[in-house]
């Protein structure tokens, strides 16, 4: 940790006097600030977050160094109902793009099971947690947000349960003395999910398109990584869910899920069919890795499903598979 | 991870069904750049898979099963076969172990990831060669007849010219095969071969059941609560650990591993002795590692 309180002039190896590091550029310039928005989603709807809950209260410059996504189900049938696909979200910051479309938040990172205290029933009755799961991105670069901008996170329910949802958007970071000089750099978020199969399939195919893992921000994009995600749900009365066992037959399928990916100019990523999890591994859920892509370039994905090892998921007809890649990267904007 | 941006990204992976007590390499072919490229190998990802589901997996962690050994051409990545759970930390004790099958008898999958201490520099001509053995760690039961294993290769190509001196991982390892009152490493367990120092990343302890235990779980049980304790020391007689338990340094719950960040120097070694061996459940197969890299001077391999 850098000495900063006031010292003689230092001198380099050569005798040449060394200037003192501005504190600005030693990096402990600014406030701590943690915003957090909230959204009440009914299934199959969408609603931007209160804009203004995550603006800097003074009006500064801001570096935001962390985004998560708490999904809780206020209702009796808790986390199961919480999962990644259950929300997409849509990040704007003015005009500089952040995400190719709606992405579902488990791109954000794993989940993150919780509980907060119960609300209802503490007076004998039955005390209900509030069970929720938190999807967290630590950003590899800080996000700078200018004076008086402010990110806006736009909602979707994506209907799979049929739960009313709360969703809270929180982001952390610190706010700025003064603008940030130089080049700044924005995450991407772009993602691809497959089609519904049925639970009972005993063949599948699935293929991203030229859109889907692509670099639409108009700048180079440093990608850091892949997130993959195999998700099995079981129909519970018309609304489906995600419960621990179906999560786990879900990741079971990893060796029946042969994947491949191309890149945009024909080069074979992942070229021999691999096992799911072989690419994007199961601990982490992704593939780390680091390239360019310029503008318009895309990731192809390909899968094929031949659940042949220990038959289909579920007995009866009464859920889907799905498989999801998503791609994270970073982009530099000139001021 | 700081990773440099370069290259192209690249998953290169096999994969391979060995009988109990049958040793083989995958196919070569797929794990080989197909480009006239090199490839910077930053990751190694590891499945580990009954060929069907078996009674007798329950409670033994198939990293412990399944032995490997990498080799490029005159390059060796170990002295001898490791067990593949001693290349990695594992991220949860449980998470390694992930259901097949719901319906009894319940088995697992198994999954590990190697983060390389140094991306390793494989020339376009050459290929990383893993060699499997498997090695049943049943006592009494019956052992599996099959095991498959899933290896895959992530990171990226280059088209740069290896620098004269390149990182190569090097794992040293102890596997203790017989429990007696008390057990120490010999004098070609865990040590440095080389005429160079080897930069130790971190230490690695695993313990599994050899024997089905009935329940799903895959670390070490100790009888009465009673620790299993170890003293590791260095070839200058340092201790390091002088009767520590085991458990609060190989923690399952935290990787199983120790950051080491130590360096070891030619020619010399760490010694590990269990103390109080007794204390554990009978039937058990505990191994120790140690993972880092050493400069080799990357000529015709």
């Amino acid at each position: 940790m850098p000495d900063l309180k006031p010292q003689a002039i230092r001198v380099s190896p050569q005798g040449k006097p060394v200037p003192r590091i501005p504190d600005r550029d030693l990096g402990y310039e600014g406030n701590p600030v943690h915003l957090v928005s909230t959204a009440v989603l009914d299934p199959g709807t969408g609603a931007p977050t209160t804009a203004i809950a995550l603006r800097e209260p003074k009006g500064r410059p801001m570096e935001i160094h962390t985004i998560k996504v708490r999904i809780l189900d206020t209702g009796s049938n808790g986390a199961q109902y919480t999962f990644g696909d259950a929300v997409s979200m849509r990040l704007d910051l003015g005009q500089i793009p952040l995400c190719g479309n709606f992405v579902p938040v488990w791109v954000l990172g794993p989940a993150r099971p919780g509980a907060l205290p119960p609300t209802t029933g503490l007076a004998g009755g039955t005390a209900q947690l509030q069970l929720y799961r938190e999807y967290i991105c630590k950003l590899d670069m800080p996000m700078y947000v200018p004076p008086g901008g402010v990110l806006v996170p736009s909602l979707q329910h994506n209907g799979l349960p049929n739960d009313q949802l709360t969703v809270q958007v929180g982001i952390a970071g610190r706010s700025l003395r003064r603008p940030k000089a130089g080049p700044r750099h924005y995450p991407f978020f772009s993602s691809y999910s497959s089609p519904q199969i049925s639970a009972t399939a005993t063949t599948a195919s699935m293929a991203s398109t030229e859109s889907d893992l692509a670099n639409a921000s108009g700048d180079r994009l440093d990608v850091r990584r892949f997130v993959g995600r195999l998700q099995a749900y079981t129909n519970n009365g018309g609304s489906f869910q995600a419960t621990g066992d179906q999560s786990k037959l879900a990741e079971v399928q990893s060796q029946s899920t042969l994947v491949q990916m191309f890149d945009s100019s024909g080069f074979a990523m992942v070229g021999n069919p691999t096992p799911f999890y072989n690419v994007f591994s199961y601990i982490g859920r992704c593939w780390e890795t680091r390239f360019f892509m310029e503008p318009n370039d895309f990731v192809l994905f390909s899968a094929d499903y031949t659940p042949s090892r220990f038959g289909t998921l579920f007995a009866a007809s009464t859920g889907f598979f799905q498989a999801s890649v998503g791609m994270v990267g970073y982009h530099e904007v000139s001021p | 991870m700081n990773k440099q941006a370069g290259g192209k990204p690249i998953v290169l992976s096999a994969s391979i069904s060995l009988a109990a007590g049958v040793t083989g390499s995958p196919n070569l072919d797929t794990l080989q750049s197909p480009f006239d490229s090199a490839v910077l190998i930053d990751e190694i990802d590891f499945n580990v898979s009954p060929g069907t589901a078996a009674a007798n997996i329950q409670g033994q962690n198939l990293g412990a099963a399944i032995w490997c050994k990498f080799q490029m051409g005159r390059i060796a990545l170990s002295e001898d076969f490791v067990p593949i759970w001693n290349y990695c930390p594992t991220f949860d004790s449980l998470a390694e172990g992930v259901v097949q099958t719901l319906d009894a008898p319940t088995s697992y999958d198994f999954h590990f990831r190697w983060v390389l201490p140094a991306p390793l520099y494989v020339p376009s001509s050459n290929v990383l060669q893993p060699t499997f053995r498997n090695v049943p760690i049943s006592g009494a039961a019956t052992p599996l007849s099959t095991i498959s294993v899933n290896i895959s290769y992530k990171g990226r190509t280059t088209h740069e010219p290896p620098p004269p001196l390149v990182d190569v991982p090097f794992v040293g390892r102890w596997v203790v095969n017989e429990k007696v009152t008390s057990l120490i490493a010999n004098e070609l367990d865990l040590r440095n071969p080389f005429d160079v120092p080897i930069r130790v990343q971190r230490f690695l302890g695993r313990a599994t059941p050899r024997d089905p235990v009935g329940t799903a779980y895959f670390w070490p049980q100790f009888s009465a609560g009673l620790p299993l304790n170890v003293r590791v020391w260095d070839s200058e007689g340092y201790n390091i650990a002088n009767k520590v338990d085991h458990r609060s340094i190989f923690d399952p719950l935290r990787g199983g591993a120790w950051t080491f960040n130590s360096t070891l120097g030619p020619k010399q070694k760490y010694t590990i002795q269990l103390i109080d061996v007794s204390n554990l459940v009978p039937g058990y197969l505990v191994s120790y590692s140690f993972v880092g890299a050493r400069k080799e001077r990357m000529g015709a391999v």
